[in-house]
């Protein structure tokens, strides 16, 4: 069983104050974690730094088995291997269509197979019928709901969703 | 107010008459001001956005600098430009002065710094969602910079439309640099001046009833091109 | 989504299409007709002039003709005196035509001008309000007239620009030996249309050249004052600019300019305009 991430003495700090402070963390594949604590315990930093969103001060990191050294081409590997969802499930101006093959798109797949897959999220999320809606005009649960379509990307290793609990009760299509 | 009726029923008849002379007039004031604004938007986006997502030592500074040149009086920009056109001047062995070029040459002085200012401020008004959404769905750093810039598309629009209603109403710069020369160098706004100078105040009215009705159609083109692209009304309602 | 971008694609198209006709420079749709088919093409001469000689109209009715007789473009770019002088010690005009006598001499024995030939003159005239509060109308005794002005501190709007008619106007305060100066001296540093124009709402006094007085009497109100003493003549000269000095300018056809103005017919034609419009001669023909 391969470890998926390793922190290492990891410090975060904003400015003079110290967010985050991790000694040791590994998380072993193929399971589901939640992380939990009070406002301000640095959950969404920890995520952040995790998700390659944000570079720690001291310390090391190492995800999917990889040392980080924060260069733009690890990075994107990476990226292109992992998904987040968000707390605001931020929507890109356009249509629920637009949304979902975003990430499809980013990794240059032919528009044909984009219409395809970008339907079976849809469906798997239960959100088809609203294909064709602006996706600003979603109610906060709709939004969550086509983030996570979006986020499914294939050969994902990773997916991690920051929401204040509990948002969402529905049932998910296994796979 | 007669002399305000008497200006209108000139400008329609001018236009109705297709005056050759107005025609060229309005035509080249459009190719100037146009063209300034198309090469201010090639050199203002990539800059603001530049500005705004890069760090930059001093970036504080930089975009003072830029908003101060947002309010760069025409008549300074083209005196400046005169200077560095005329003969003995640094440029001066292109003999660009009194041509149509020094005066796109100004006018991008006047509305590159409001395009670049106008875009910085439209990214900088982005929330940090945009890139994260982005990065984390597998976008690499050129596509993310797209996607940026996608998203505040409005912004810059607002920006170039800015920009167009600075350069196509100023006449400072371009009667420095240009001249006013009749069938040459000759734009609507020195129309008015000199038709003013004149003494002729109806058809001076008359060329800026032509001037405003130009600009109306201009931004309700690019309204129109707006309006397509954002389906849904952003605005906030109040009830 | 699709549907969308083309079409924002072909609007830009569209503009660059239009755009790239532009570029370079050549937006010059000639006037209508253009006459010289048989002759090589017409080259460009730059003239530097004021704008009370544009304003007059002279140029509009003269230059087509001259343009057909020496096969020439002329370029006109009326400014102030003081800047038309400057476009010529700037070697960025071809020749100039000025009426301020002690500057274009300058201008010549600085070595920036050449064959500085007199073409015509006209006249200037003191205008002002109907009721002439100074009580000067009908005076033949310009010098004393601006004396009493500034006594009895009548409103006078100046040109207050070095213009030809500005330089007059100070030659004559200099003359009185006195420096106008309090709330009635105007100096409005604009052109002579303008400077009309401000006179009249003021009801003051101004200097003006019968040419822009003739050209727009009708919009105003204020009447002639004193006319007709020699003092209030202005004559006007054509100064090619030395080829010696700016290699770049065309001295061939700025001579050509001259020779033409000071020859039979362009003489005839400048003493022939406004007698139509106006019932008398703007300009005088004076060439030696």
């Amino acid at each position: 069983m391969t470890t998926q991430f390793k922190l290492h003495n990891v410090v975060k700090r904003y400015g003079s104050r110290t967010v985050l402070t991790i000694d040791q963390l590994a998380l072993p594949e193929g399971r589901i974690y939640t992380i939990m604590g009070p406002n301000g315990s640095g959950k969404s930093t920890l995520l952040r730094i995790m998700g390659l969103l944000l570079v720690n001060d001291e310390g090391e990191l190492e995800v999917l088995g990889e040392k980080v050294n924060w260069e733009k081409e690890q990075l994107l590997q990476l990226r292109r291997q992992m998904s987040m969802v968000t707390q605001t499930a931020f929507m890109f101006q356009g249509s629920v269509e637009y949304n979902v093959a975003y990430g499809l798109k980013a990794r240059n797949m032919k528009s044909r197979l984009i219409r395809a897959r970008v339907g079976e999220m849809l469906e798997m999320a239960g959100m088809s019928a609203y294909r064709e809606a602006d996706a600003r005009t979603l109610s906060g649960g709709e939004r969550q709901k086509v983030a996570l379509a979006r986020a499914m990307q294939s050969n994902q290793k990773y997916c991690s969703w920051m929401s204040r609990l509990p948002t969402l009760i529905w049932p998910v299509q296994p796979k | 107010m007669s002399i305000f009726v008497e200006g209108i029923k000139e400008g329609v008849y001018l236009i109705w008459q297709m005056d050759p002379e107005i025609i060229q007039v309005t035509l080249l004031s459009l190719q100037v001001s146009l063209t300034a604004l198309l090469l201010s938007a090639m050199l203002g986006i990539p800059a603001g956005a530049a500005l705004a997502l890069k760090k930059i030592p001093g970036k504080r500074i930089w975009l003072n600098t830029i908003y101060t040149l947002m309010g760069l009086p025409p008549v300074l920009a083209g005196l400046l430009v005169y200077l560095l056109l005329t003969y003995r001047g640094p440029l001066g062995q292109f003999e660009l002065l009194f041509t149509p070029s020094a005066m796109v040459f100004a006018q991008v002085l006047l509305a590159a710094p409001i395009v670049c200012g106008l875009t910085a401020r439209a990214v900088m008004a982005l929330p940090q969602d945009v890139y994260d959404t982005a990065a984390t769905l597998g976008a690499s750093r050129r596509q993310a910079s797209a996607t940026i810039m996608r998203e505040a598309r409005i912004g810059i629009v607002a920006a170039l439309t800015t920009a167009f209603g600075r350069v196509i109403a100023e006449v400072g710069a371009v009667m420095l640099v240009g001249g006013n020369i009749r069938w040459s160098t000759r734009v609507l706004t020195t129309s008015i001046v000199l038709e003013t100078r004149m003494g002729n105040f109806s058809t001076a009215i008359a060329i800026g009833l032509i001037l405003l009705s130009l600009s109306f159609l201009i931004n309700l083109l690019i309204l129109k091109l707006e309006k397509r692209t954002l389906r849904y009304d952003n605005t906030i309602q109040i009830t | 989504m699709k549907m969308r971008n083309h079409k924002t694609l072909l609007v830009l198209a569209v503009l660059m299409a239009f755009l790239a006709t532009m570029v370079g420079g050549c937006a010059q749709k000639e006037p209508p007709a253009p006459e010289q088919s048989q002759q090589p093409p017409a080259k460009e001469l730059k003239l530097a002039t004021t704008t009370s000689t544009q304003d007059s109209g002279l140029l509009d009715v003269i230059l087509p003709e001259l343009e057909k007789d020496i096969n020439y473009k002329v370029k006109v770019i009326a400014v102030g005196t003081g800047q038309a002088i400057e476009m010529g010690e700037a070697g960025d005009v071809d020749v100039i035509l000025v009426h301020s006598r002690a500057a274009e001499d300058k201008f010549v024995a600085d070595g920036y001008g050449v064959d500085r030939r007199d073409v015509m003159y006209n006249d200037f005239l003191i205008i002002g309000p109907a009721e002439d509060p100074a009580g000067i109308k009908g005076s033949t005794d310009i010098i004393a007239a601006f004396k009493t002005i500034a006594d009895k501190q009548a409103v006078f709007v100046s040109r207050g620009d070095n213009s030809g008619t500005d330089k007059k106007e100070k030659g004559i305060w200099t003359k009185a030996e006195m420096t106008p100066a309090g709330a009635w001296y105007i100096e409005s540093g604009q052109g002579m249309g303008d400077t009309f124009r401000m006179a009249d709402e003021k009801k003051a006094y101004t200097l003006i050249d019968r040419a822009t007085y003739l050209a727009q009497k009708d919009k105003y109100k204020l009447e002639p004052i004193i006319e007709g003493d020699k003092s209030l003549l202005n004559p006007y000269g054509v100064i090619p600019v030395n080829p010696e000095k700016f290699p770049n300018v065309d001295y061939e056809g700025a001579t050509k300019f001259a020779q033409w103005l000071t020859s039979e017919k362009g003489q005839k034609m400048i003493g022939e305009f406004g007698v139509k419009e106006f019932g008398q001669q703007l300009f005088v023909p004076d060439a030696k």
